[in-house]
């Protein structure tokens, strides 16, 4: 079911609304990271939110909101992209994304760090920010991605060095 | 720390940063995130009852003797990658294969087990199971649902194997549901996953099957995540409504076969423990202009052709069969085709010899009337009533969904659709809200045979009583009926009061209304 309010509309209050003013930026931010689109990064926060609300009365520890959409933020960005072929399809776009001039500012010369990170194969790029944006531990991130700690490792370590690779050779 | 990775940290927190240009909550988001705990809140009480049964009010260890029984015999059965034994004569099961809890989306916490002394399909027997119809003396019941464990929060679970613990007697608010029964918790991990498990016991239970129970939960084995997927192959691809589609199976750590319908946004997936019947059918929407539905399922391997009929359509849609490879499994085949959103016709099944060996009634979501201009709004079953209210027009319609009774209230703004078997004990509902703030709602649901009257009751005591509406036999689902009525706002605090012939109250539920 779907209903779309379009143009001017009040903004929405109540409880809802106010979980979802106080955990939607950090998830924003995050989506962002695991994206690299802004608008994308916004459907993917919304549908996430849906989705939870739609389970809330159901988690055990319900004060823990922001960690559950953390979870169902990444696990949706993942599971989307899971099946190879789609995947494959996303490197290609995202490669030749990569490849034109972003939207974004050059940040202190770090655009080519950016341009590596975005096409890192979904679950090394979810590693990555987990473990370096969100500081969480390897335990914590295999949790969040339901792998094990071993698989959490040999991500990052992987992903760690793709991006010295791809740094280096931009800059030959 | 490396300077990459302290490089990594720097451009990360600097993009996390740049400010987002909205802040406050969309409307459309919150609406849908309405819609949906309403919807989800009608489903599944089982949860709501074992995971919501309060504080602590006393913990005592359980003794970690296990006792053999001399009968029955113990069988072993392997449900959502735990193994466990117990005895022949009981039943254990996925609840949401056995539909008593609804599909939850990934990520989120799913019950993965239930075992029961009785039969789980008598109607109550685990959302109340004290005013079950055909009620069952000295239940022993246990569901494990599989955590989402909260980060930090790993401390709650401790490593199996685990103790159960009494946590609850008598709680006035589920006592006529759990009157004098006896619950015990545990919370623990293995294998990198993490679990509540719940059991209840009645107090006229014996003590041989409370004991039953115990050994049941600890003989309890888990599978490791890593294994629970296998082998896939996309079967077909296609385009609909200028979007790409793929159907992908792949295996099932248990061994049944799982179709996916995949775009690059959205993904319907089905699972086949065991197929019902020769055939069965889902349906995907969700592309780009909602124009056309993927239909797709799987087909037992006696049958050769699948043929779509669509209502108002000249000619039958003869589907090839799509062979799935054996490795994932050799039982099954699938089909797939595309039709027109709003669709309404007939799935049949054909064995070599041109006869038809099953058939499942084919309805498609109609698409969003903003985004399609001129289009005609068809129900999808049998109108039942229509009305108005806040100037739009709807029509509220029932259909059978396999064997469950789906009502669809059709609108301008698309159909809000409930899907129910029996109520639990007596009555379901949802409503719509149709956005503005000041006008009645339309709210309406199932009820069971014994309900006479619904009524919706203010928290100032006054009363809307519902129109009952019978479901006509052509729908093909017996013992419900369908009730609607326009409710005054605001909703909250609102009860919905089912009653028999006799005025006695049936079930009484609140309205999970944030308005």
């Amino acid at each position: 079911v779907t209903t779309e309010t379009t143009g001017e509309a009040e903004a929405p209050t109540g409880r809802l609304a106010e979980l979802y003013v106080r955990h939607a930026p950090a998830a924003k931010s995050l989506a962002y990271l695991l994206t690299g689109d802004r608008d994308r990064a916004e459907d993917l926060v919304q549908e996430a939110f849906v989705r939870l609300t739609g389970r809330f009365r159901h988690l055990h520890n319900s004060y823990a909101f922001a960690s559950y959409l953390r979870r169902t933020v990444v696990n949706l960005h993942v599971s989307a992209l899971r099946r190879r072929r789609v995947e494959r399809a996303w490197l290609e776009r995202e490669g030749r994304a990569a490849g034109e001039p972003g939207g974004m500012p050059d940040v202190a010369g770090r655009e080519d760090l950016w341009r590596a990170l975005q096409v890192l194969p979904p679950r090394q790029r979810a590693a990555v920010v987990l473990r370096y944006y969100e500081d969480l531990s390897e335990r914590e991130t295999a949790d969040v991605l339901r792998c094990s700690v071993a698989a959490v490792k040999s991500l990052v370590s992987r992903a760690m060095e793709t991006l010295r690779e791809r740094i280096r050779s931009e800059e030959r | 720390m490396n300077d990459l990775e302290q490089e990594l940290r720097e451009l990360l927190r600097h993009k996390a940063d740049e400010a987002w240009p909205r802040p406050e909550a969309p409307v459309h988001v919150i609406r849908r995130a309405r819609r949906r705990q309403v919807a989800t809140s009608l489903l599944a009480g089982l949860t709501a009852v074992l995971v919501g049964v309060g504080s602590f009010v006393g913990v005592r260890a359980l003794g970690s003797n296990r006792s053999v029984p001399a009968e029955p015999q113990l069988v072993t059965d392997t449900v959502n990658g735990i193994t466990i034994s117990y005895p022949d004569d009981w039943f254990a099961g996925d609840p949401v294969a056995l539909g008593i809890e609804p599909e939850p989306d990934p990520g989120e916490p799913r019950l993965v087990l239930l075992l029961s002394k009785h039969d789980p399909s008598i109607p109550g027997l685990f959302g109340c199971p004290g005013q079950a119809k055909d009620r069952a003396p000295g239940e022993v019941l246990m569901t494990v649902q599989e955590q989402v464990p909260i980060v930090g929060g790993e401390h709650n679970f401790v490593p199996w194997p685990a103790a159960l613990e009494e946590v609850f007697e008598g709680d006035p608010i589920t006592a006529g549901c759990y009157g004098g029964w006896t619950f015990y918790r545990a919370m623990f991990t293995s294998e990198g996953r993490f679990f509540q498990a719940n059991v209840g016991v009645a107090p006229d239970a014996t003590s041989a099957d409370r004991q039953a129970m115990f050994d049941a939960f600890a003989s309890m084995r888990f599978t490791s995540v890593s294994a629970v997927e296998g082998s896939s192959a996309v079967i077909a691809t296609g385009t609909a409504a200028g979007e790409d589609w793929q159907l992908v199976a792949w295996r099932h750590e248990e061994g049944q076969l799982v179709l996916q319908l995949e775009t690059e946004q959205a993904l319907t997936g089905v699972d086949f423990p065991e197929l019902e019947g020769d055939i069965h059918v889902a349906t995907h929407t969700g592309f780009g202009d909602r124009t056309e539905v993927v239909v797709f399922g799987a087909v037992s391997d006696r049958v050769a052709e699948v043929r779509v009929i669509l209502f108002g359509a000249a000619d039958a849609d003869i589907l090839e069969v799509l062979p799935i490879p054996d490795e994932i499994d050799p039982r099954l085949d699938a089909f797939v085709t595309v039709v027109p959103n709003g669709a309404v016709g007939e799935v049949q099944a054909l064995d070599d010899g041109g006869a038809i060996v099953d058939r499942r009634f084919l309805t498609t979501p109609a698409p969003v009337s903003g985004e399609v201009p001129g289009r005609i709004l068809i129900p999808s079953g049998i109108v039942l009533t229509s009305g108005t209210s806040a100037g739009r027009e709807w029509t509220l319609s029932a259909s059978r969904r396999t064997d469950i009774l789906a009502l669809e209230l059709l609108h301008v703004d698309g159909p809000t659709i409930l899907e129910s078997r029996s109520p639990q004990p007596a009555i379901v509902f949802t409503f719509e809200e149709f956005g503005e703030e000041d006008v009645e709602v339309v709210l309406f649901g199932v009820v069971s045979e014994r309900v006479a009257r619904v009524l919706l009751r203010g928290p100032d005591g006054s009363e809307v009583e519902a129109e009952i509406l019978a479901i006509p036999g052509d729908v093909g689902v017996e013992g419900v009926d369908a009730f609607v009525l326009l409710a005054p706002r605001p909703l909250t605090g609102s009860r919905v009061v089912a009653l028999d012939a006799s005025g006695n109250e049936l079930e009484v539920l609140p309205v999970y209304s944030t308005d």
